[in-house]
């Protein structure tokens, strides 16, 4: 049944890009929006003498940095050296290491389970970094 | 108009029907769902980011003297200045949700498999280039927060064994985070990542190109 | 035939040398200049008078700012860094604030006398040696003594604490 489902298609141009040209705009939109409600500030200057300031990444780098505060310093060289070249050789490796041609995340249950995992990891991690 | 003038050059050098057929009118399923356009918007908004950030390279300097003044000029008295930095802003913080987004999305339907497994691949580079960016931008401004933040980011590959305390001296550009740390960042920020990345970009695009958009399941 | 073989092979692989020669050799000299200060750019122990030894309160941590004169690549200017000074009689101790394990500046932690990272909460003693959290080793010492009235710490860490 599902195979025999007709392969109905549009064109690039200009039926994709239509669509495209309506997501773009409302992103810029909204992108306008925040800058406008939030205008930029400046911190204070960089002072290498100075103690009463707290230093925290960005928020997308709070995950590693929770990892660093919590892992005792035997460990140490997991967060910084090794974890982040795993991550990207793992993601690297993945369509070669999964080589099963069923696409369909139903029936891929391991997979949707990893990705689960690593995203609540993520999101986790980044969350206690955020409030420590 | 447009299209007279291109015809000018068309009737000399014959692009437009090539362009035609391997651009313009090449088949997109049609069952595709909203999650289908982060890849564009994500191009979008590196677009965005380049626009902005070459306007705002017309009056940053980086060095440790003048960085922090001429953002601070940036922000507060060029005209539409504030403006300016806070799409630049904005976008990069954007950015790096609609990736991991698209990312996702790619993962789920399972698209990154035969024979796509190059997107794939060029994805994940295009990936680690804007988390680069990010850490390069992060000093720019030369304030207290992209002092620190970069500081503990630098030494991260301290604990590397032989290499470890070289790989960090490489990053600052000698025994301290200053003058050569804040230019090298800048160079990587506005010349090194925006070329290399502009290459996978087109890679990742010629390749959707000849794959096709993975079939909607 | 056979002749018009070689006689591309060797174009063609003329070509690729080269090509290749031409690439490394340029691409080496950007690659070196650009790594060199890594080796090259150090940043050189200084003796800087950091006030008064009569404003420091005896027997605890003082902080102290240092302003000194440094040459970084190209640039010739005031460089700043943060010790913490303790004299107790005719003995004193200055450490520097930089964390061992990434290099924040610790602060003083009143009620143990010795300091805690605000970074990923490394914790020394009293003596700067790290008693818990990241930190690998100990804060670093500097060198310091007091001339006529005057505090002078040496910039560059001699030894770990
Ligand atoms: C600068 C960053 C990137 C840009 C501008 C970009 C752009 C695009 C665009 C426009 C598409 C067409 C389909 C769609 O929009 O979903 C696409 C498809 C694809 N992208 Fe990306 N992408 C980027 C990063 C990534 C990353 C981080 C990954 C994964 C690690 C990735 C993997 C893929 C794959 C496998 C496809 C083919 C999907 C299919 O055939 O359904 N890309 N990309
Ligand atoms: S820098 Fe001090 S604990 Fe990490």
């Amino acid at each position: 049944m599902e195979k025999n489902k007709e392969k109905k298609q549009m064109l690039f141009y200009p039926d994709f890009l239509f669509r495209e040209a309506v997501a773009a705009v409302i992103v810029v939109a909204a992108i306008l929006a925040v800058t406008l409600i939030w205008p930029m500030k400046v911190g204070d200057p960089a002072d290498p003498s100075d103690t009463s300031f707290k230093p925290r990444p960005e928020w997308y780098f709070m995950a590693p940095f929770y990892l660093l505060k919590i892992v005792p310093s035997s460990l140490e060289i997991i967060p910084t050296v090794i974890l982040p070249p795993l991550l990207f050789a793992a993601l690297i490796a993945l369509p070669f290491v999964d080589r099963d041609t069923e696409r369909s995340p139903k029936k891929r249950p391991l997979a949707m389970a990893l990705m689960a995992a690593m995203v609540l990891l993520t999101a986790a991690f980044t969350l206690l970094g955020i409030l420590s | 108009m447009l299209g007279r003038i291109i015809d000018v050059f068309d009737r000399r050098l014959k692009f437009k029907e090539d362009f035609k057929k391997n651009v313009l009118d090449h088949p997109v399923p049609q069952r595709i769902n909203l999650t289908y356009c982060f890849g564009g918007i994500s191009f979008l908004l590196y677009m965005l980011l380049a626009a902005t950030g070459i306007a705002m390279i017309f009056f940053y300097v980086p060095s440790v003297d003048h960085a922090f003044v001429t953002v601070e000029y940036i922000t507060f008295d060029l005209p539409l200045g504030n403006i300016l930095r806070g799409i630049h802003h904005w976008s990069a913080n954007i950015m790096i949700v609609v990736l991991f987004l698209h990312m996702l999305r790619v993962y789920v339907y399972g698209a990154y498999k035969n024979p796509r497994e190059f997107n794939w691949i060029t994805g994940v580079v295009l990936f680690a280039f804007v988390l680069a960016f990010g850490f390069t931008g992060y000093l720019l401004p030369w304030d207290q927060k992209a002092y620190w933040a970069t500081k503990v980011g630098v030494l991260m590959p301290q604990s590397a064994p032989v290499a470890g305390p070289f790989i960090s001296k490489l990053l600052m550009g000698g025994d301290q985070l200053g003058a050569l740390t804040i230019s090298r960042f800048y160079a990587v920020h506005v010349a090194v990542l925006p070329i290399i990345t502009v290459v996978f970009l087109v890679g990742h695009f010629l390749m959707i190109r000849r794959t096709g958009i993975a079939e909607p399941l | 035939m056979a002749d018009e073989i070689t006689r591309r092979k060797f174009l063609e692989r003329g070509i690729g040398v080269m090509a290749g020669a031409v690439t490394i050799g340029i691409g080496g000299v950007a690659l070196t200049s650009i790594g060199a200060p890594a080796v090259t750019n150090k940043l050189e122990g200084k003796w800087v008078e950091a006030g008064s030894a009569s404003d420091l309160a005896p027997d605890k941590f003082n902080p102290v700012g240092l302003v000194y004169e440094s040459k970084d690549g190209w640039m010739e200017g005031k460089s700043k860094m943060l010790a913490y000074v303790k004299v107790s009689g005719e003995n004193i101790l200055a450490l520097s604030a930089t964390c061992s394990h990434l290099g924040c500046n610790v602060n003083i932690d009143d009620s143990t006398g010795g300091f805690k990272c605000p970074c990923h909460t490394g914790v020394y003693d009293a003596a700067g040696k790290n008693i818990s959290g990241p930190p690998p080793k100990p804060l670093k010492k500097l060198e310091a003594k007091i001339e006529d009235g005057k505090l002078m710490i040496n910039t560059m860490p001699k030894e770990e604490a």
